[in-house]
């Protein structure tokens, strides 16, 4: 077996061309041979026209462990032009697979930088470009959308979304998320993949009844971080509120009798403290480690290997677990019924 | 301090499979199987980060290594046999939680250095133990009785625990099988011991039950209503390949029928079970082997064919024939090939053969459950220029190209009806890029655990035993010579009779 790439781009074409033309692009440099695609997932990516090309190697390296359709659509720099295509085609084939058996298609990334009116209809011309019947994920990398998206095309086009409540704090996507529960669209964060240790870490010693005291009336919570700005793991630290009835919400966090107060540090580091004895669960790069101390001495300890290692791995991971049923069942309880304000 | 509580924080978190901290205990760690597999795979769950820094490892074996000795043996093995090229600092720390212990497993003095070591408070080995036999079968009784004996068969305190994983062969008969598991239980309970069979460690084989259970579409055809009839292959191109004196003693019957492919036979066939649990699983399975219809002396005769490869031609190499291999008596009466049907008598699969073959030195390598469902009742097609049509075909592909594929007919383009045999197919490795874990890796952390559904339990390994007995019965009474086969064919003529006699054909995988 041999692997090759295929590539095709061509500028300034029309829809219509370029779908009536996509067909042909592999078999055109198989000698007419059909493959069989063996993808099984479309995932839009929508980017700065500028960062296209980063996000096509991205695309490739995802695209080795996930294999699938990637769409990479970027609107042009700003200016009045026509309606119009450029696109840049990339597959991954398998060939020579022995007697009879026809090449594979492994894997399609489709850059595509859209001009005039069409840029504003992103949406609809990712539809039919979509594989059927297969899963389809849209990793949304900007600002959140508002109320008024259109979200009876996005719930037409992908099954899910995959959003970031570390780069853009959860309140704002408070749209998508009630879109997500009216009209049936899967939401997944990287921000909760990333969050899975510190979870696992204090359900794991929450078994331990001096720890699970410290959690369920702590007097105060110091949460450090190297960001003075953004709390670190915010849909974890929402599961956490929930599951403990704290009914804290988002920071900044107010409450009669737990005070909560933000450090900024070198590592992100939460300390429940209760008495003479605290919780402190720090990141501390390779793995996660949590300290039961009683009066400055450490009582118990555990330990979690790091689950990921950067925003690619996040993404992976997410891709393979698919929705967490827990996640949405965090954000119902911790945003969508809340009555007081955020 | 651990308390029964409610935990609010447990709720609806997915199940955490990592391991409590425990001490490894490899009997045989000098070996074949601990170098190729087991240091491999703990080398990759640990890449995984499905084992934390708290798994000590002790190798213990005859062999007179030292700690230093013995540790850069393993890393060379890691190095060599593992599925992923090795990360050094994973590496360091495996090794580093390695130590090595020489001891002859006959001497029941020895095993109280073990239980020195293991409780010295200057080394902290974890409390939970697990012990895996990588010894030859006869050493199983003596390192379970000895173990016993010190009290290392029984954990410290209720917190912690202790397992046994046992390789196979699990006996070599069911006298065997039976004595062996009395003389385990002598020791330890059932729900400490683990009978290993790397066959359920394959995704693909465990994508049975997946494949099964998880798609409302199979399930309703998977009776004898629809399903015609079922073939099992197990195909193997090489021969004994180094292991004459033992496969010599063993033969294909008892070396792929009674375990891998009586597993194979029981996941296909089994109800579905009531919850994805060790007992609830294996209740199932237990009650597919307990339907098959036994063996007389004369089924035997009629419906089991053994042979012996010749010398021939594979892969494009000439090989010679079973009697001539090394190790292999001249007049040795064990086969390197078998092939039979089976029946199973119960409501979903009455009068549905399942016909099972495995051998060594045919024409591939392949191991496939094929599915072939009854031809379409009417012959609509009959004045057209394709009167017969090729029945629908399921084939559940289980190595190498690992996937599954659905034969169906399809219209020739052109003016007339003519059809065609088509595949859908279905890859693993282009559905699901990477590499896959090895079975080591999902059986042992399985075992680190105390999950047992892909284990074998008593009751199953003695009702397999209890099947392949009564063939071995047959065969020992028969008298004449044993068909043999030329090596890359894919069988005798005795096995295609034996399909030929119901209206059927061997399938080529």
């Amino acid at each position: 077996m041999t692997q090759r790439s295929i590539r095709w781009t061509k500028e300034s074409v029309r829809g219509p061309e370029l779908l009536q033309h996509l067909p042909s692009i592999v078999p055109q440099a198989l000698n007419g041979i059909v493959p069989i695609s063996a993808t099984v997932m479309t995932l839009g990516i929508y980017v700065e026209a500028a960062h296209q090309s980063d996000w096509i190697q991205t695309a490739q390296q995802i695209a080795q462990t996930h294999p699938a359709r990637i769409l990479i659509l970027s609107p042009a720099p700003s200016g009045r032009t026509e309606d119009r295509i450029d696109v840049d085609v990339h597959a991954a084939i398998e060939e020579n697979r022995g007697p009879g058996r026809p090449p594979l298609l492994l894997s399609e990334c489709l850059a595509m930088t859209l001009y005039g009116r069409i840029a504003d209809y992103w949406l609809d011309w990712m539809q039919p470009l979509i594989r059927s019947d297969l899963p389809s994920y849209l990793w949304w990398l900007h600002a959140p959308p508002t109320e008024r998206f259109r979200w009876d095309l996005l719930s037409n086009t992908f099954d899910s979304v995959i959003i970031d409540s570390q780069a853009f704090p959860l309140d704002h996507w408070l749209p998508l998320i009630t879109a997500s529960e009216d009209y049936g669209i899967g939401l997944m964060d990287l921000d909760w993949i990333r969050g899975a240790a510190f979870r696992h870490l204090l359900a794991e010693s929450a078994d331990d009844a001096r720890a699970l005291a410290i959690l369920e009336e702590p007097d105060h919570v110091v949460v450090t971080s190297r960001e003075t700005t953004r709390w670190p793991l915010p849909s974890s630290w929402l599961w956490l509120s929930w599951k403990l009835q704290w009914k804290l919400g988002l920071p900044p966090c107010h409450h009669p009798t737990i005070d909560v107060q933000h450090a900024h540090g070198t590592a992100s580091v939460w300390q429940f403290s209760r008495g003479d004895q605290s919780l402190v669960l720090s990141d501390a790069g390779e793995s996660w480690s949590l300290h039961l101390v009683e009066n400055h001495a450490v009582i118990r300890a555990w330990e979690e290997p790091r689950w990921t290692s950067g925003t690619l791995d996040d993404l992976r991971r997410l891709l393979t677990e698919g929705p967490d049923l827990l996640y949405r069942e965090t954000l119902q309880h911790s945003l969508l019924e809340r009555t007081e304000p955020l | 301090m651990e308390t029964l509580m409610d935990n609010p924080l447990k709720e609806g978190l997915g199940e955490r499979r990592r391991p409590e901290p425990f001490t490894f205990v490899i009997f045989g760690a000098a070996g074949d199987l601990a170098h190729r597999k087991l240091f491999p795979a703990l080398y990759n769950l640990m890449v995984d980060n499905w084992l934390g820094g708290d798994c000590r490892i002790i190798g213990v074996a005859r062999r007179p290594y030292d700690t230093d000795t013995f540790r850069e043996d393993v890393r060379k093995a890691i190095v060599k046999y593992s599925r992923r090229k090795p990360e050094s600092a994973v590496l360091d720390r495996l090794i580093a939680n390695t130590s090595y212990l020489t001891a002859d497993f006959n001497d029941a003095g020895q095993y109280g250095a073990l239980k020195a070591v293991l409780t010295d408070p200057g080394q902290d080995f974890p409390k939970n133990h697990l012990f895996y036999l990588a010894t030859p079968p006869s050493a199983y009784p003596i390192i379970a009785a000895n173990l016993g004996a010190v009290g290392l068969a029984r954990p410290d305190t209720p917190e912690h625990w202790v397992r046994i994983i046992v390789e196979k062969p699990f006996g070599h008969d069911l006298d065997s099988a039976v004595a062996l598991n009395a003389d385990l239980h002598h020791v330890f309970d059932e729900s400490q011991i683990y009978r290993i069979d790397h066959y359920l460690g394959k995704e693909t084989v465990q994508n049975i039950l997946v494949f099964r259970f998880a798609n409302g579409i199979f399930e309703p055809l998977w009776t004898r209503q629809y399903v015609d009839h079922v073939q099992i292959t197990v195909a193997e191109s090489l021969g004994v390949a180094g292991r004459g004196s033992y496969y010599d003693q063993a033969g294909a019957l008892r070396d792929m029928v009674q375990n891998h492919m009586l597993q194979l036979v029981s996941l296909i066939a089994m109800e579905p079970p009531v919850a994805f649990e060790a007992d609830a699983v294996r209740d199932e399975k237990v009650k597919v082997l307990r339907s098959i219809r036994p063996f007389s002396t004369r089924d035997v005769a009629e419906y089991t064919v053994r042979a012996q490869y010749e010398h021939g031609s594979v892969d494009g190499e000439i090989v010679p024939g079973y009697l001539d291999e090394p190790d292999i008596a001249s007049d040795s009466r064990t086969e390197s090939y078998v092939a039979l049907r089976l029946l199973i008598d119960n409501w979903r699969w009455a009068g549905v053969p399942f016909y099972l073959r495995t051998g060594k030195r045919l024409a591939k390598r392949a191991t496939e459950i094929a599915i072939q469902f009854k031809t379409a009742p009417h012959r609509f097609f009959r004045q057209t220029e394709t009167p017969e049509l090729s029945p629908n075909l399921l084939t559940l592909k289980i190595q190498p190209d690992e996937g599954i594929s659905l034969r169906f007919g399809a219209k020739v383009p052109g003016p007339e009806i003519r059809v065609r045999t088509v595949n859908m197919e279905f890859l693993y490795g282009t559905s699901f890029a990477g590499t896959p874990p090895e079975a080591y890796e999902r059986l042992l952390l399985d075992a680190m655990i105390g999950d047992s559904t892909l284990f074998t339990r008593k009751d199953e390994v003695e009702a397999a035993w209890t099947l392949v007995s009564s063939i071995l019965h047959g065969w020992q009474r028969a008298r004449g010579p044993i068909p043999t086969y030329e090596s890359g064919s894919w069988g005798p003529d005795e096995a295609d009779r034996l399909l030929q006699h119901d209206g059927f054909r061997w399938r080529r995988p």
